[in-house]
């Protein structure tokens, strides 16, 4: 077995553990497959945690008792080496499914179905996750609860959907080749974006590596956009016209697979508003923002990107802490 | 000096006048109703106006256009003169109702009934209307058509109603001694406010308004019922997140009746502080333009309706809220 599937073999069972454990014994069927060195990362409110007691007391315990017969529906899920420093990274995303039957965070159930937008990193060392990442889009889940914590997002509000293709399940070995192709495409859109900062990406440096018809399935908050130009008048011009001095930190993780690719940072962007993203006036601070990317290519160029912002996050960097808001909003005489 | 009940009289007329024209024809009636020197003041982006023409093309032609029919719900109607210069004013308050058939202010009309609150203030003269000043919400309308222009609000989101007794239209004359004990009571309510620096505690507030009052605010916060939930939904998220909040003093203060309203421009000035409307920490100045319509009932104050002008708060905090709007909507106009 390589590298990758051998990879993907010890994320698989970790999934499947985490999945069939009841809300009391997940400690007990993931604490295995960890190992003891294991440090996570997390979206606001989870940040960072270094042991896994603490991540299934403080992540997985909670979701599972808020979501009845929380499943996990992966539209994404490859591995691969991480270009950064050469460890080995696989990547799960999709969206968990549950009935939404207990408040979760302080967002009021609604005993309906509820789809959590999730992407996991999973760092894999000696067959055990020796490091992980996790965002869900929080934003998303009150919006489905009837909360509108933002101001009306520049793009589409809907659960994004998985690949148009439906072939985004990496379980079996893919062509190095292609691989290679989808690495070298990553490299030069990731060299055309960040060469534009402070200023605008053009249509012109867009169409280089991404296809006219091209999705932009982004998060809550900012929503979707669909072709170039849609993508560049419902997100990109209100990002650079709405951030001032925006710097790229780098990535933790970097992979490709197929026709598939992912990266995060922590933070990938520190930048300071200057009034008008998403609707809310300029603030004095420099703020960081955690973003992941991932990207599936079409022939020589990219088709569809779905990305997460850790918002709840940047938002507290400028003293608006969302959930201690609607909690006071939403249960005022508790 | 013009009396209470002439000063009602030619509000009326105005109103009775300018509703049953054609947008067209506005520019002519309300030069007919207005004196020489006539100006405007008005919640953004309508601001400061001068004579008949900008007023009519301004505020009220595309209002008339997009509202079809479109007709004036008062709730409360009143006149009084002003305690700060002695003028005589009438207020105006309750809803425009009309058929959302066309954009307005770049607000994608929706086909059905929208309710735009408003608060409106005529200074008369000479039998002429001098100078008015109007409140419409603004944010409302945009809520009615599925906008969300900021976070979700602290109070309840509802079109505010009228006063719970029904009796808010002032058309006769009202007894001059009901009418001294709410302008009285308003007064040293702000009294209490502004000596308190706005931090008014349950102790105070329990002094002028009733356990069970209503505050009626503006979209962006949303009503709130009984003083202990006023505190919680919106005086303290104020407080907590203002800061250097300065009164700026009113532009009219009057009552009539159990009735009794002020407006400024502004009234206060202040800073975003830490954080207020769940949005974030801000240093720059910033400014608000109040309304306050109250009811008094007995010796103490039931019912109170607020309207604020958002638009501009967050236009001199970097934001345009129309623009965004029209961009997001793909709206010109």
């Amino acid at each position: 077995m390589t590298e990758r599937q051998s990879a993907k073999a010890a994320a698989l069972a970790y999934v499947d553990a985490l999945e069939t454990a009841d809300s009391t014994g997940i400690l007990d069927d993931v604490g295995d497959l960890v190992a003891p060195s294991y440090q996570f990362r997390g979206v606001h409110p989870f940040n960072e945690i270094d042991n896994i007691a603490g991540v299934v007391e403080c992540v997985w315990q909670p979701l599972n008792e808020a979501l009845t017969s929380m499943r996990r529906r992966q539209d994404i899920f490859m591995a691969g080496p991480n270009i950064v420093d050469g460890s080995l990274w696989v990547i799960s995303m999709g969206h968990f499914m549950g009935l939404f039957d207990k408040d979760w965070l302080g967002i009021p159930s609604t005993g309906k179905i509820v789809l959590i937008p999730f992407c996991e990193f999973l760092r894999i060392d000696d067959s055990k996750i020796a490091e992980s990442a996790l965002w869900v889009d929080i934003i998303s889940v009150m919006k489905q609860a009837g909360l509108t914590p933002l101001p009306t997002s520049t793009g589409a509000e809907f659960i994004n959907p998985g690949p148009q293709t439906n072939d985004g399940l990496l379980v079996d070995a893919q062509d190095e080749t292609e691989t290679e192709k989808t690495r070298a495409l990553v490299d030069r859109m990731k060299a055309d974006f960040t060469a534009t900062y402070p200023g605008h990406i053009t249509a012109a440096t867009m169409v280089k590596t991404w296809h006219d018809d091209m999705s932009w399935f982004g998060p809550g908050g900012i929503g979707a956009a669909y072709t170039i130009d849609g993508f560049l008048n419902q997100h990109e011009r209100p990002f650079r016209d709405g951030l001032d001095n925006i710097v790229f930190n780098g990535h933790v993780c970097n992979i490709a697979e197929g026709h598939y690719a992912g990266w995060f940072g922590w933070p990938n962007l520190t930048m300071t508003p200057s009034g008008g993203l998403m609707g809310l006036p300029a603030c004095d601070r420099r703020v960081h923002m955690r973003v992941i990317d991932i990207y599936r290519r079409d022939g020589d160029k990219f088709a569809e990107n779905w990305i997460f912002i850790d918002m709840l996050h940047w938002l507290l960097q400028q003293n608006v802490d969302v959930l201690a808001r609607m909690r006071t909003i939403s249960r005022p005489s508790e | 000096m013009t009396s209470r009940q002439e000063a009602k009289a030619v509000a009326l007329e105005y109103m009775r006048a300018a509703e049953s024209a054609q947008p067209e024809a506005l520019t002519q009636i309300i030069e007919q109703y207005s004196g020489p020197d006539y100006s405007f003041r008005g919640v953004h982006p309508f601001n400061e106006l001068e004579g008949a023409a900008a007023v009519a093309e301004t505020v009220w032609m595309p209002l008339r256009r997009a509202l079809t029919p479109m007709q004036r719900r008062q709730d409360i109607f009143f006149a009084g003169p002003n305690l700060l210069d002695n003028t005589m004013w009438v207020t105006s308050m309750g809803q425009f109702m009309g058929l959302f058939d066309r954009d307005w202010l770049g607000i994608p009309s929706t086909g059905k009934i929208a309710f735009v609150p408003y608060c409106e203030f005529f200074r008369i003269e000479d039998g002429r209307i001098a100078e008015s000043a109007l409140w419409v919400d603004i944010i409302s309308v945009m809520h009615q058509a599925g906008i969300r222009p900021l976070p979700m609000q602290t109070g309840a989101e509802i079109v505010n109603p009228g006063p719970r007794t029904s009796d808010g239209v002032l058309l006769e004359p009202q007894d001059e001694a009901e009418s001294k004990k709410t302008l009285d009571l308003i007064m040293q309510m702000c009294a209490d406010l502004v000596g308190d620096t706005l931090e008014s505690a349950s102790d105070t507030l329990r002094k002028t308004w009733h356990e069970d009052m209503i505050w009626f605010g503006p979209a962006g916060i949303g009503a709130t019922y009984t003083i202990e939930r006023y505190q919680q939904q919106h005086q303290g998220p104020f407080r907590a997140g203002l800061e250097d909040i300065d009164f700026h003093g009113h532009v009219l203060e009057h009552a009539e009746g159990d009735y009794g309203s002020w407006f400024g421009w502004p009234n206060l000035r202040m800073k975003q502080g830490r954080g207020f409307l769940g949005l974030p920490e801000s240093t720059t100045p910033t400014e608000m333009r109040v309304v306050d319509v109250y009811r008094r009932r007995g010796d103490k104050l039931a019912e109170n309706w607020i309207f604020i002008d958002f638009l501009h708060y967050k236009r001199l905090l970097g934001v345009d809220v129309l623009e965004r709007c029209r961009s997001i909507s793909q709206r010109r106009g």
